[in-house]
């Protein structure tokens, strides 16, 4: 096991490594000179010359590249210019907000999806299974950004029940910050009229970007599940009088589960990219808005940490599925252990 | 008191709706066990062999079948009651037919030998639980049973998977057990170190079994009694010995003109033809299509009538003895 993951680790660096040198050239092909941009009209000659030779971009693009992967071993990706600050220290400020966005929708793609496919499989091609179906649809056919203007709609304008905008209502101070993330800092600070106010604010922006991974989800363990219940060991298991239960949930759930899980990995780790739009409708003051600012700035430094760090986290997501499938599936594992 | 049998089926009668109509499959099925009893159930693939094994265990339901009929386990009904649920794998033990697809590939020996166990001992500690599937698999000649009992299905051979179904069909002792022609898929040395190893078991524990078979051979070795099946019908039925050595139904004697001799004769008489459309079967005999000796009355309904001691056969030729 130990092997293995570390072949799959020293891979996932090689993958980061490309997707640097690719973002690298990318955004410096972009016209524009960044420098002028981040200084504006007025700024004379010799200031752009200056931050030119600041951001390394007097040198040939070889150069560039060599000196910047020197930083990010060190952990330093350079200043922004645009908030004129290091980029890791932007980077700690907004990803938090990202994440916990993500991370609440993920919990309700797994929470709400599988038992939507479970239920649907069970109760095949009677009314619960077709209501599942329709609903499973409707979350994978529309875009998170139009459920996140819908739900906006009827639960904030129509029936006032949930706040429209940004991480915490006015009036609230955040509480001291551990993990950016305020849901859990406000936990650690026992402050529980701020964890509520999160969570409040949490909830439609992460059902809204939920709901097409939540939609797939479900139709995956529902033709997972079916295909297993067919399997000649689900017929021994009932004819071995297990309840019908311990059959659906334990027998047939783990062996369906290898590849539900692969696919709902790469849609949750698709899901910080679909933030992006539904920060924007939520005002949510996460990544999006600052990858968004940077790349109009040409603000060449954030566009590069920005990215890496969006596929360094796709990447850690699929290692973690990886790992889960794995253990899930002894053939796997086995195979792992022994090296093979 | 009259002596209630193990397990009587009575007038089992199974259909499916198929999108050419409805098929008859099961056609008034008819047969009992006694305690102890090894009883075989032989015909050519396709003739509602499983089909009737699974109906008694209750697991067609909800899959478009139409089954009537009573089932009596010890003179209680069990077709379509909750009865069968608390039966199964307790009182009734299964063995299916294939070993390799029939084990979960996700869980190990041990757990799956474990939740039957649990059926019935749902308490028991776990070291004498172990002690118990342990003392299981031994007794199915399973080598090294420790290993076999931490492996994976895919790790093991498919006569150890084998071993592993008998050994789980086996372990709460059940009244009854039904064995869907094991170890078909598997060599004969295996197929038949499998069957001796059932013969044993049951024996030592007074279960009764009902094999399904196509394999004649293992019905003589087998069995006390044989039921023989064409296209969803008993057609003929009796001690082993009496059907045997004198088949009075044209399609018993087809079977076993089918088996090739060592001691020369010939080559084997095959069979032509197949088993009819199950969605408009020939009215009477199912077999009058393909018989050689068929006549105008065979259209009719023919009912079983006794030959000998126990031997039931449903032909006009019952009369008639058979040739050699």
């Amino acid at each position: 096991m130990g092997r293995a993951l570390f072949r799959r680790l020293v891979w996932s660096l090689g993958v980061l490594f490309g997707v640097s040198l690719l973002i690298f050239v990318l955004a410096r092909v972009i016209p524009g000179d960044p420098a002028r941009i981040a200084l504006g009209p007025m700024a004379t000659e010799e200031q752009v010359e200056a931050l030119r030779r600041a951001l390394y971009l007097d040198r040939p693009l070889p150069l560039q590249y060599v000196e910047f992967l020197r930083r990010v071993v060190r952990g330093d990706l350079g200043f922004s210019t645009y908030t004129k600050r290091p980029v890791v220290e932007d980077l700690r400020e907004y990803l938090p907000a990202t994440l916990e966005l993500v991370f609440v929708s993920g919990f309700i793609m797994v929470a709400l999806g599988l038992p939507l496919g479970i239920v649907a499989a069970h109760f095949r091609d009677r009314w619960p299974d077709a209501l599942a179906r329709v609903l499973a649809l409707l979350g994978v056919v529309t875009p998170s950004f139009v459920w996140a203007i819908f739900l906006v709609l009827i639960f904030s304008y129509a029936l006032g029940w949930l706040p429209v905008m940004g991480r915490l209502s006015e009036g609230l101070s955040p509480p001291p910050r551990v993990t950016g993330f305020l849901t859990i800092d406000a936990v650690l600070a026992r402050d529980w009229v701020v964890f509520v106010d999160a969570l409040r604010h949490l909830a439609l922006p992460a059902l809204a970007l939920s709901l097409s991974g939540l939609g797939q989800a479900a139709r995956l363990a529902r033709t997972n599940l079916l295909e297993t219940f067919a399997k000649p060991y689900i017929e021994l298991a009932r004819a071995y009088g297990l309840s019908p239960f311990a059959i659906a949930l334990k027998y047939a759930l783990r062996p369906a589960m290898a590849p539900t899980l692969t696919i709902m990995g790469l849609d949750f780790a698709a899901m910080l990219g679909s933030a992006f739009l539904v920060e924007a409708v939520f005002n949510w003051p996460g990544l999006a808005r600052y990858m968004v600012q940077a790349t109009l700035y040409k603000d060449l430094n954030a566009i590069v940490g920005t990215a890496l760090v969006v596929a360094a986290f796709f990447l850690a997501v699929n290692l973690l599925v990886d790992l889960v499938v794995v253990w899930l599936n002894p053939r796997l594992r086995i195979q792992e252990r022994e090296g093979i | 008191m009259i002596a209630v049998s193990l397990l009587e089926v009575k007038q089992l009668n199974l259909s499916l709706r198929t999108h050419t109509g409805l098929a008859h499959i099961l056609k008034d099925v008819s047969l009992r066990v006694e305690a102890g009893e090894r009883v075989a159930l032989v015909g050519e693939t396709g003739c509602g062999k499983s089909l009737t094994l699974k109906a008694i265990l209750g697991l067609l339901e909800g899959k478009g079948l139409v089954v009537s009929g009573k089932v009596l386990f010890e003179g209680e009904e069990i077709l379509g009651t909750p009865r069968i649920l608390r039966l199964r794998g307790v009182q009734i033990g299964f063995i299916p037919q294939d070993p390799a697809a029939s084990l979960n590939p996700t869980f190990s020996i041990a757990d799956q030998l474990l939740a039957v166990v649990r059926r019935v001992r749902r308490n028991l500690p776990k070291e004498k639980a172990w002690a118990l599937i342990k003392e299981a698999l031994v007794e199915v000649a399973v080598p090294d049973p420790d290993r076999v009992l931490a492996s994976y299905p895919f790790q093991l051979s498919g006569g150890l998977c084998q071993r592993v179904l008998i050994a789980t069909a086996l372990v709460n002792r059940p009244k009854l057990v039904l064995a869907d022609e094991p170890g078909t898929a598997l060599d004969v040395t295996v197929q038949a170190q499998t069957l001796r190893a059932m013969r044993h078991l049951t024996e030592k524990s007074g279960s009764s079994v009902i094999l399904v078979t196509h394999n004649l051979g293992v019905v003589r070795e087998f069995a006390d009694r044989v039921y023989v099946m064409y296209a969803g019908t008993i057609v003929e039925h009796g001690p082993v010995k009496s059907v045997f050595q004198t088949p009075r139904h044209p399609y018993t004697r087809a079977l076993l003109d089918s088996v090739p001799r060592l001691t020369g004769g010939g080559l084997p008489q095959g069979l032509d033809g197949h088993i009819p459309d199950y969605t408009s079967p020939p009215k009477g005999c199912r077999f009058r299509p393909r018989c050689a000796f068929a006549r105008p009355e065979c259209a009719e309904e023919q009912p079983l009538r006794q030959v000998a001691e126990g031997h039931e056969v449903a032909c006009v030729l019952y009369a008639e003895v058979p040739r050699g």
